[in-house]
């Protein structure tokens, strides 16, 4: 039986960054990886990157940390559509030797074609994690659940899973991909993965909105991105890898997904999530890059075809009024 | 001429088809080679094509040829059984060597060519001529950007009407034992295709093989299964005597498929829709269209595969590019048809792909 607790406003404010009047410049690193298929090789480099970050990482021993990855569909790492359990191996085991933390929860939920139970054994989280002490696996869709007010541009109240919300630290890890409606998916839409109700696909109509609350309900407090292979054309599941060797960590989740749609030559403001993060005043767009600098569109993502988005702008049009998703 | 002036002297070994319709076309057209001598044992094809491509020095064999003629490459373009001793001799004679494929009958007689030429420190090249159609490197360039996955199944098929059907060699040598039929005529191209694009390693093979020509012992037909490193399967299918030519391979990625023949590479995707299939299929109309007329109105007339190989032969007899055939790779090519014919000798027992399992022709 699912016990129902109340969160209310002040409390939440307390637990996100949103609530600070004061706006901080965010920190932000990358790092590149030669060669994607060097385990050694990448796990010399998020070390490097973790390390960088290290000195903003304000975690304490004896915390709980939560990590949010990113599982969308029963895809490997090597199709840009799911994070790679290497990398957040490598999190895990860098976190437990610096901070000594009590507890590191690997976290996704049910998604409407996804369990992610499923998710953490088929693409071999399970074999990876299940012998390490301190560190197990969660879905959150199963876990307690409680209502949290957020009175957000969508939702007034959302139904969140305990642990996500009382865990003393989160780390979102995300994937680099396109996304077909949204541009872009990365920290931020992660974050909506967060949201332990399975049907998120009905909250597609107003998904900006929906991203907006979600990440207004909680703020992740470190970043992660896995942009070894991304995703690009018809992400976030549907799309063609890219072959990038990217690793990017920021201490925003806005700032670093304006870091990430540079990257992938898009521009911010025509990523209808971050344009409303940035007008509403969530997170900070500012930051400072901690690394050498990388060229802005280095990456340059393939976005859907035009003719594609053309036929599917005269489908819908054509389509009954009214049909529910 | 000479190599220190830019340009090869080049001798063809053997003027049969394979020669007068690929290579020697090539070979007249490059401004790398300078053709001046050719060996034929038949006499009248030896003057016919002496005439045809105007070659300055004719011989009667290999060893007379390069005994008199001042070569610095030979091109060897004879039955796959004369091939060790054919380029054995060449080395000994201080000549670069492009050997028609298998290279060879078998992965011990390739590998002694191998050593020699490395010992010789002369340049030996396989012209497996499928690595350079334009389709092949378009998908082996698409596999290593990651495109598709990581591969999990790969489907190999190569199918044609058969020898003096779609392509008349003017002798019977694909039909003797040793050339083991179909297996060495279109396996070899489709086994060095598939490691050339993927660069798996077969670890295991199983086969099985139909004799469709009556009174002789060679199979037409081919069917073989096999297991390579890092979790992939596959198989091949290779035929004579079927109704059109086919040299298609089908791979299975996690992220995506890519159906790659000589004409066309389709890239299928979990989110592709009609709209951009069609595109797709018409730009493929459109190129086939474009090369059909390339070759008909005479630019293209030489097989622009065996120009490529021309080309980069000589760039690495010369030292400026690295070769997109390699020897090692015929080697590892042997391995694997041999292992293929100990199962069908087996009765499509699973056989473990050794290296050199036999002796070489010491004939």
């Amino acid at each position: 039986m699912k016990r129902i607790l109340s969160y209310n406003s002040a409390s939440l404010e307390s637990l996100n960054n949103e609530g600070s009047k004061v706006k901080k410049k965010a920190a932000i690193a990358a790092m590149k990886v030669g060669d994607v298929k060097n385990e050694n090789e990448i796990r010399r480099t998020m070390y490097a990157l973790l390390n960088t970050m290290a000195p903003l990482v304000r975690l304490r021993k004896g915390w709980t940390v939560l990590i949010k990855v990113n599982l969308c569909l029963l895809i490997g790492p090597e199709t840009g559509g799911t994070v790679d359990p290497l990398l957040v191996e490598c999190l895990v085991d860098w976190l437990q030797e610096r901070y000594k933390i009590k507890e590191c929860i690997i976290a996704e939920s049910d998604a409407t074609h996804l369990s992610a139970d499923l998710a953490f054994q088929v693409l071999g989280w399970h074999e990876r994690f299940s012998d390490k002490s301190g560190c197990h696996l969660l879905n959150l869709s199963k876990d307690e659940i409680i209502e949290v007010s957020v009175n957000g541009l969508h939702f007034r109240q959302l139904r969140m899973a305990k642990t996500y919300m009382e865990a003393d630290y989160l780390i979102s890890f995300g994937k680099m991909k396109t996304h077909v409606e949204q541009k872009m998916s990365c920290i931020m839409k992660n974050q909506f993965g967060a949201n332990p109700y399975r049907y998120k696909i009905k909250y597609h109509p107003f998904l900006k909105e929906a991203i907006y609350d979600m990440n207004k309900v909680r703020m992740p407090d470190f970043c992660l991105l896995d942009g070894l292979i991304g995703m690009e054309r018809k992400g976030p599941v549907y799309g063609v890898p890219k072959i990038m060797g990217l690793l990017i960590a920021g201490t925003d989740a806005v700032a670093t997904d304006v870091f990430c749609a540079q990257m992938m030559g898009i521009k911010p403001r025509r990523v209808p999530y971050l344009y409303l993060a940035m007008k509403k005043g969530l997170g900070t767009r500012d930051f400072d890059l901690l690394t050498p600098p990388l060229a802005k569109n280095l990456y340059r993502f393939a976005s859907m075809p035009w003719y594609t988005a053309l036929a599917k702008r005269v489908v819908s049009l054509l389509q009954p009024r009214g049909e529910a998703m | 001429m000479s190599i220190a002036e830019g340009r090869l002297r080049v001798g063809v070994v053997g003027l049969g088809a394979v020669a007068r319709e690929f290579h020697l076309p090539a070979l007249i057209s490059s401004k790398q080679f300078e053709l001046v001598a050719g060996a034929e044992i038949n006499a009248d094809r030896r003057e016919r094509i002496r005439k045809m491509f105007n070659i300055p020095e004719i011989y009667a064999s290999y060893q007379e040829m390069y005994q008199n003629a001042r070569l610095d490459v030979v091109f060897v373009c004879i039955s796959n059984q004369l091939h060790y001793r054919t380029v054995v001799a060449a080395l000994k004679a201080g000549l670069h060597v492009v050997c028609e494929k298998p290279m060879g009958t078998s992965a011990l007689e390739a590998r002694s060519m191998v050593d020699l030429a490395q010992q010789s420190e002369l340049v030996l090249l396989p012209a497996y001529n499928l690595r350079f159609v334009e389709t092949f490197v378009q998908a082996k360039e698409k596999i290593a950007h990651g495109i598709i996955g990581d591969l999990v199944q790969i489907q190999g098929t190569f199918f044609n009407p058969g020898p003096y059907i779609t392509w008349d060699p003017k002798s019977d040598w694909h039909f003797d034992k040793q050339g083991y039929g179909v297996l060495y005529d279109l396996g070899s191209h489709l086994v060095d295709l598939m490691l050339y694009m993927t660069g798996i390693e077969v670890e295991s093979v199983s086969a099985f093989s139909l004799f469709r020509y009556s009174d002789v012992e060679v199979p037409t037909n081919i069917s073989c299964a096999f297991r390579a490193k890092n979790k992939i399967i596959g198989s091949l299918s290779l035929g004579w005597g079927t109704g059109a030519l086919r040299c298609e391979l089908q791979l299975h990625g996690t992220a995506g498929v890519l159906l790659v023949d000589q004409h066309q590479l389709t890239h299928l995707y979990r989110g592709i829709d009609p709209i951009e299939r069609s595109i797709a299929y018409g730009c493929h109309a459109f190129a086939e269209i474009r090369s059909a007329f390339k070759r008909k109105l005479g630019a293209g007339a030489i097989s622009p595969e065996h120009k490529k190989l021309t080309r980069n032969a000589a760039d690495v007899i010369l030292g400026r590019a690295f070769p997109v055939t390699s020897s090692y790779d015929a080697i590892r090519t042997h391995e694997i048809l041999e292992s293929i014919r100990t199962s069908l000798d087996q009765n499509g027992n699973v056989v473990s792909v050794k290296p050199e399992t036999t002796q070489p022709d010491k004939k």
